[in-house]
């Protein structure tokens, strides 16, 4: 009965730690193991396309927070560069690949990561509101 | 005679404590900024050694490239100050008159380079792969 006992343990222990690493393995980098570029590449993109919806949202709460006409300006000014350095960041990043299948993939894990970066920021800024 | 007494220690003490802050920002007030002026000053002072950081990593990066890329790196960058700026701006929007502002937006500007330049370290261990 021990020996099940602990059989059992070991085996919810093995799955766990397979799960683990197969959501670690998701999180880094989700799309390189498609079976083809191109669905490496739509993988991709549909990646970015959720984390800029994702921002979108979080950016909206914080503006939704801001009482000053002002500071929503303010906020609105540094939105539009923050899309146009995006833009240009990734440009460049994924221009070593240029003429390369990978390209598109490579912008799009770019601008993901960009995305991520401003979501952090722009929620670091909602929490020094709620202070 | 009653009166001129504590105000003669008072004006004793104020000189004393002036001077005494004085002597420690003679030293190194970023050590241990006491005064609102003190941390601002302290703050662009940290700002300017990230930049300064960020410039060396930006060049390093630069002289790894071809013309075409170095253009795009550029134009990036240029993005980057923008967007910077901008952001700033509006962290310092939030502190409008306060005597905070200035600390929050040299502290902006800090926080953003530091980021910038783990960015281009990034992009730098890319190309030497």
């Amino acid at each position: 009965m021990k020996r099940i006992a602990l059989a059992i343990l070991f085996v919810v222990c093995l799955i766990s730690f397979a799960f683990a690493k197969a959501q670690r393995q998701r999180q880094t980098q989700p799309c390189e193991n498609a079976p083809s570029q191109y669905e490496a590449d739509e993988c991709a993109h549909k990646e970015y396309v959720a984390a800029d919806a994702e921002l979108n949202k979080v950016y909206n709460q914080l503006a939704a927070k801001l009482e000053d006409q002002e500071q929503r300006a303010q906020l609105k000014a540094a939105e539009l560069a923050w899309i146009k350095y995006r833009d240009a960041d990734c440009e460049f990043a994924s221009s070593f690949y240029k003429g390369g299948t990978m390209r598109p993939m490579i912008e799009s894990f770019c601008k993901t990561d960009v995305t991520n970066a401003r979501m952090k920021e722009l929620r670091e800024q909602i929490k020094t509101l709620e202070q | 005679m009653n009166k001129i007494a504590p105000a003669l220690l008072l004006s004793c003490a104020l000189l004393f404590t002036a001077a005494s802050a004085q002597k420690r920002a003679a030293q190194n007030p970023c050590e241990d900024p006491q005064t609102q002026v003190e941390l601002n000053l302290c703050a662009d002072r940290k700002f300017k050694a990230a930049d300064a950081e960020l410039n060396r990593v930006y060049n390093q990066l630069a002289a790894k490239l071809e013309a075409g890329g170095r253009a795009k790196l550029k134009a990036a960058e240029a993005s980057w100050l923008k967007y910077r700026d901008d952001n700033c701006a509006y962290e310092e929007e939030l502190y409008e008159g306060g005597s905070m502002q200035p600390l929050i937006y040299s502290s902006c500007l800090e926080r953003m380079t530091k980021s910038r330049t783990t960015e281009l370290r990034g992009q730098l261990k890319d190309l030497n792969q």
